[in-house]
């Protein structure tokens, strides 16, 4: 994980959390663990979202090739993009290019960002040819959820939604009855009484204009109203003609290369007035549904994402959406790539469908593509965003939420696109069956009459939407009737319908959040070529380098070929036998893992610059094999491990020092101190505190000092007992312990660690809390086993921590110790004695150091 | 790689291995014999290593970096430009914008809300935003041509520090700790004075990055435990038992090993350890500093923010008098805002806050070390990673000044810098520099110079090339210098 640069942050200044950084974490175990084939990963590491056959892992639902591309997500990305500061992408895409090339080739193609290599054979344009390769998919969140996985409940919940709705038409006819007018009359009566502005767009705007009117001037009083409606609607219908209309949904899908994710729209679109079901409290139903696209239309536990075609690619200069979201749905403009965007904005859930607008940007600073998304939480590739910017309406994120398993929702019922600023109006068709429509044209001449003209009216509505006829302005109409509380929607009211509701409430509720993560989406999205920089400079544009792979590769691949980003075709090329290079770096890898010191030492450089192999033939040899055998990782570890090479012991005669100081040879097998994890595991393993629970959320290291500006949040001091593995690996602030260790730096892909010596280390397990908790910890359960003295107790600590038995020097020295810390007649039952003795086991460099 | 190398041409020279087993044998207390070897080992090739990477004669032996973290305002502290307040409110202009500067046409001008004065013989202008390090003004050397980058802080935070915008490489701490090693075997090289606070960029801005992670900043906090672990955990009678017991079993199995070497380093480390636990709490204790002392650097302030850092200030003082090369004092973040001195609106209150919790005892700072003889040998720094707009979209009582990096100050006092000189200048408005240039990487190779290192030669070699502090980039400004 130090190759690919693995981190749960962003870092810079706000340490963002990465999305599914974990579940890239937990892929990789699993695919170690079930020895997936090393050609496959990189396949899904470079390539996973373009797979024809991704890996499905039917026990947990998802289709692990998804999670591959998590890959590029690592590593530190600055907030806002290039269009404010120039730089942004072009860092981004460097680090990309250094983590790939390191990890998968073994050599360094970053420094070509700025001038063509001087020793190896990669050259300027190299760099800005593979950096078209990783820049032209979008870097966008994806579901890793299969997509039928909850296929059984969304049948169960539309069935049931059929049947309330059936209910509820039944019974809303019946209440359309003679007591109807007189109740809408009283309505009007009692909202008069009431202060507040009713506009001519309101459904109550005619019933408070009547309800003041005498008898006498009723037919006059609606005659007026009717020609103001006329009026106001011919000029609204004028307003609009600058709006071109791209989509009213009248038909389920989106414009052409449009992109959409998540079973939020898959099983998003309505016709007018379905029901929207209240998932809590007292009423049935929240509201009748506008035709379109509600993300939330079955639950509102299932994500969704709507991603435009770039800027410019859509005619006219603006484009917009009607939209309704919450609950940290949102919208995101995002300049070449630059994912931890400012121009993040979320829906205040207050704010009905309104039209929203995006202006294309003026493209500047090296930018080429802006894209547009509009994404429920768990698909925002900004979400949460730097702490700050999580605004919807009044309420803020609070620092300390992570963004996990969040319902989230948002609705989109129309597109426009214009010219010019501004956006549609309401044309204020609900109103056209009240004062055109038949058979209401006739104005009433008393107040009875008009309250029952009133009364068909909204009786239209819910006759047309029984029969699956409504139009907009008839769900208008019956959400107002709905908000009003004009219609029965309570449970008391409907047990009938209650009871179905709180079926459809237990089938949501069993359905799961979903599993996203940062990824890759090409889909629909032309590739783009970058743009050279002049000597590296941001600032200077050279000419758009056409996408390919190295030049040294050329003839060998079809990267140049591809009619997408080419990164199908190079995870094709790296993956393949015709290619011993990938092998040999991963290879040399294994062999470091296993004997400290790869066969070529620099195991992140094979160019000129790096070490030259000790064993240049066995290293092919290795690599062929490995190949041969499936590109099988254990195959090859077990390989290694089973060696005489390995089982030789640490002891050497002197000649053999003479002649290999080094140890390059291998003569012997060199001592090893535990790395930065190893060290804290065996602390866990050996004092019984080890919690083997797998995956997960990442786990806040302890720290001195919070900082919630920047998510630094502090967790446990022995982090659940979980393995390192599952700490928080936090770009601006890594755990200590491990840090103290030699953990490397988060940002660089690093190929071998330091090894250093340093007195801090020895506080840290001398004096540093976890040793001491955990060494009590060890002591607590000792004091439960069934030894009857010290040197029994002993022999067991002794083959726990250092995997052997002690001699009988040993045993005396460590007894006359225990004996030394005890303060009691009985040593055995002294607990603090056997924690102080075993706080000393830890702290031997024995435990820290293996041969 | 290179360091490892020497250190077993050198060992392998000594017989080692047939030395240390013998004295291992005779002595019966192995331990500290061994420990007294494994320290002679490192001071030997310290010295070597270290007497190799200093070309001349060094002019200064130590240095304090009092990091004003998010960016003092230039304009309302060293750079005085009447102008601000006669066009106050006016637009800027297009010519006016810079991509280093957060700007646009329409920002308006924004004069200084503090008074600017001459001070000293010098007659050096510095605002009442700072009325002690005023007084101190010719002791000082200041810069108004600084030229940032972006001004952003990440970005601005790791080039400061590492001389690159997207860090990845040692903090100049670490790289004066590589080059120099500590005067003290029990102390640190780099020292780093702050409250558990992360600028932007991270802790990569005090950290070791390529070079060996003994040179990364340890951190020393103001109150409560100073240094992570340095508290013995037990007493020192039990300490002791337990490290006579862990003598005994390690040289044991140093024995049986086949690499002694680094099993050796780790066993004298526990030696180590042992005396920091006493060296490190008696160096930051400053109890034992009389009263006057203490008062002058504000210790015995009522504001809690001031009280810690008049603590680090003189804290910086005694780790140098220790032998510490590099020790950096950060500010204290005191309204949870993204960093310290970071006012985009309120710059009065912020910035008058920012400069009671440090004014007083900087000035202190610079006046103890000279009145110990000390100043000579000290470079005291302090500076920002940026300056602030001289404009601001709107005048109001409580707007504040952006991210700039387009011409800004810092000061350098001591170690051989001209007292009372002012350098470099910016335009009638603060904008933008019009004199003597100065980017981070020549102030990077003045601070090596004084300190008897050539920054093109002071390398190490990571990723395929010898990597620089100043990168390919650093100019010595003797013009500042004595």
């Amino acid at each position: 994980m130090d190759v690919v640069r693995y981190t749960d942050t962003y870092g810079y200044e706000w340490d963002n959390p990465v999305k599914g950084s974990w579940e890239y974490r937990d892929y990789l175990i699993r695919a170690f663990n079930n020895n997936v084939g090393f050609d496959q990963m990189i396949r899904e590491q470079i390539a996973g979202d373009l797979l024809p056959n991704p890996r499905i892992n039917t026990e947990q639902g998802i289709n692990e090739s998804l999670i591959g591309p998590v890959f590029y997500n690592m590593g530190e990305h600055r907030h806002g993009s290039s269009l404010q500061f120039n730089g942004i992408h072009q860092d981004m895409v460097n680090n990309k290019i250094d983590a790939f090339s390191k990890a998968f080739l073994a050599m360094t193609v970053a420094c070509a960002r700025c001038h063509d290599h001087k020793l190896d054979a990669i050259s300027q344009k190299d760099y800005y040819a593979l950096a078209g390769v990783f820049m032209s998919p979008r870097w966008s969140a994806r579901v890793i959820d299969l997509p039928g996985k909850n296929e059984t409940a969304i049948e169960e919940l539309r069935r049931l939604r059929q049947e309330i709705r059936q209910l509820l038409a039944e019974q809303w006819m019946s209440e359309m009855n003679g007591e109807f007018p007189v109740r809408l009359e009283q309505w009007a009566q009692a909202k008069l009484k009431s202060s507040g502005n009713v506009t001519i767009e309101q459904i109550a705007f005619p019933l408070v204009q009547i309800v003041s009117v005498q008898d006498a001037e009723i037919q006059k009083s609606w005659s007026e109203m009717s020609a103001a409606w006329q009026s106001e609607r011919t000029k609204r219908i004028a307003a609009n003609k600058r709006f071109s209309l791209l989509s009213d949904f009248s038909q389920p899908g989106f414009p052409k290369g449009w992109v959409t994710e998540g079973a939020g729209i898959r099983h998003g679109y309505t016709r007018n007035g379905a029901p929207l079901v209240s998932l809590q409290g007292e009423s049935l139903i929240q509201k009748l549904l506008p035709r379109g696209y509600h993300t939330h239309a079955l639950s509102s536990k299932l994500p969704g994402a709507i991603r435009l075609p770039a800027q410019k690619k859509i005619k006219g200069r603006y484009i917009s959406l009607k939209m309704e979201g919450g609950e940290w749905a949102g919208t995101l403009v995002i300049p070449q790539n630059a994912i931890q965007t400012e121009t993040i904005r979320f829906f205040d859930p207050v704010q009905p469908l309104h039209w929203v607008s995006f202006a294309d940007s003026a493209l500047k600073n090296g930018v080429t593509r802006v894209l547009t998304e509009i994404a429920t939480a768990s698909l925002n590739t900004n979400f949460p965003p730097r702490t700050g910017l999580a605004r919807a309406g009044k309420v803020s994120l609070p620092n300390n939420d992570d963004g996990f398993d969040k319902r989230s929702w948002f609705s989109v019922t129309g597109i426009v696109t214009h010219e010019t600023g501004g956006v549609p109006v309401d044309t204020l068709d609900s109103f056209a069956s009240l004062y055109a429509g038949e058979p209401a044209t006739k104005p009433p001449t008393n107040k009875k009459e008009s309250w029952e003209q009133f009364t068909q009216w909204f009786s239209g509505s819910i006759e047309r939407w029984a029969s699956d006829e409504a139009t907009d302005a008839d769900v208008k109409k019956i959400n107002w009737l709905l908000r009003e509380k004009l219609l029965s929607n309570r449970r008391d009211q409907l047990p009938q319908v209650a009871a179905l509701v709180d079926r459809y409430r237990k089938v949501e509720s069993g359905i799961p959040f979903p599993r996203t993560v940062n990824s890759m989406d090409e889909r629909q999205l032309p590739p783009l070529d970058y743009r050279l920089n002049l000597r590296g400079n941001v600032d200077a544009d050279g000419p758009a380098i056409p996408r390919d792979f190295l030049e040294v590769f050329a003839g060998q691949n079809d990267v140049g070929k591809s009619k997408q980003s080419g990164r199908l075709e190079l995870a094709r090329f790296l993956s393949s036998p015709r290619n011993p290079l990938t092998a040999r770096v991963y290879v040399n890898r294994i062999w470091q893992w296993v004997f400290g010191t790869g066969i070529v030492s620099t195991s992140n450089d094979f160019g000129k610059l790096g070490d030259r192999p000790s064993h240049p033939e066995l290293l092919d040899w290795l690599a062929r094999q490995f190949m041969n055998e499936g590109w099988s990782t254990k195959k090859m570890v077990r390989r290694q491990v089973l060696s005489r090479t390995f089982r030789q012991s640490s002891s050497f005669p002197r000649i053999a020092a003479e002649r290999d100081p080094m140890n390059r040879l291998l003569h012997h097998y060199p001592t090893r101190r535990l790395e930065a994890e190893e060290v804290r595991d065996s602390l866990l393993m050996v004092s019984g505190r080890l919690n083997t629970t797998l995956y997960g959320h990442p786990i806040n290291p302890p720290r001195h000092h919070e900082d919630a500006a920047k998510r630094l949040f502090s967790g446990p001091l022995d982090g659940d007992g979980r393995r390192s593995i599952y700490l928080k690996m936090s770009i601006m602030d890594p755990p200590k312990f491990l840090v103290c260790f030699n953990l490397p730096d988060l940002k660089l892909p690093t190929g071998k660690r330091d090894v250093t010596n340093v007195p801090t280390q020895s506080l840290a397990l001398l004096n540093g809390p976890l040793t001491i908790h955990l060494a009590d910890y060890w002591a607590e359960r000792l004091m439960q086993d069934d030894s009857r003295n010290p040197k029994t107790r002993i022999r067991a600590m002794f083959v726990q921590a250092l995997g052997r038995l002690p001699k009988e020097h040993e045993l005396k020295r460590w007894s006359d110790a225990v004996n030394g810390f005890s303060t009691s007649d009985d040593v055995m039952k002294d607990k603090n004695a056997w924690a102080e003795l075993a706080h000393a086991l830890f702290n031997t460099k024995e435990f820290l150091y293996y041969r | 790689m290179k360091k490892s190398g020497n250190c077993r041409e050198y060992v392998a020279s000594m017989k080692d291995g047939i030395v240390r087993r013998r004295l291992l044998k005779n002595a019966s207390f192995g331990f500290s014999w061994l420990s007294l070897c494994g320290l002679l080992t490192e001071s030997a090739s310290c010295a070597t290593l270290a007497r190799s990477r200093s070309q001349f004669p060094a002019r200064a032996k130590n240095i304090i970096f009092c990091f004003m973290d998010g960016g003092p305002s230039h304009v309302d502290t060293f750079d005085y430009k009447p102008m601000l307040k006669k066009q106050e409110g006016k637009p800027i202009g297009e010519s006016a914008v810079s991509k280093r500067s957060q700007s646009n046409a329409n920002r308006v001008w924004l004069g200084s809300p503090w008074k600017f004065r001459k001070r000293g013989q010098s007659g050096m202008w510095v605002s009442d935003l700072l009325p002690n390090i005023a007084q101190v003004a010719d002791e000082i050397c200041v810069v108004r041509s600084m030229v940032g980058e972006l001004p952003l802080h990440g970005n601005q935070n790791l080039l400061l520090h590492t001389g690159r915008i997207l860090g990845q490489a040692p903090s100049m701490g670490a790289w004066v700790s590589y080059g120099l090693g500590s005067e003290n075997r029990n102390l640190p090289g780099y020292m780093l004075l702050n409250n558990d606070w992360v600028p932007n960029g991270g802790l990569e801005n005090f950290g070791s990055s390529f070079l060996p992670a003994s040179h990364q900043a340890t951190m020393l906090r103001p109150d409560g435990v100073p240094v992570d672990n340095i508290i013995p955990s037990d007493s020192d009678r039990l300490q002791r038992k337990k490290l006579n017991l862990l003598a005994e079993q390690d040289q044991e199995f140093s024995k049986r090993t086949a690499d002694p070497l680094a099993i050796e380093g780790a066993i004298a480390n526990y030696e180590t350890a042992y005396r920091m636990q006493s060296t490190i709490p008696e160096v930051a204790d400053i109890r034992p500093e009389p009263k006057h002392i203490q008062k002058m650097y504000g210790v015995d302030s009522s504001d809690k923010y001031q009280q810690h850092y008049a603590t680090q200030a003189l804290r910086a003082r005694r780790l140098v008098e220790a032998g510490v090369r590099f020790v950096e004092i950060t500010c204290p973040s005191f309204d949870g805002n993204n960093s310290p001195w970071d006012q985009h609106g309120q710059i009065k209150k912020g910035h008058e806050k920012n400069s009671l919790i440090t004014d007083q005892s900087v000035a202190a700072l610079i006046l103890d070390l000279k009145q110990r003889g000390l100043l000579d040998e000290t470079i005291v720094i302090w500076a920002g990673e940026m300056g602030r707009t001289p404009h601001t979209p709107k005048v109001t009582p409580t707007c504040g000044r952006d991210h700039h990096v387009n011409g800004y100050s810092l000061f350098i006092a001591g170690g051989g810098f001209k007292a009372g000189m002012t350098f470099g200048s910016t335009d009638e408005f603060g904008n933008s520099v019009v004199e003597n240039r100065v980017d981070i990487h020549d102030i990077h190779a003045t601070i090596l110079h004084q300190m008897g290192i050539n920054h093109e030669t002071l390398t190490y070699r990571y990723g395929g090339r010898d990597n620089r502090l100043t990168d390919v980039h650093g100019r010595v400004i003797s013009e500042i210098l004595a």
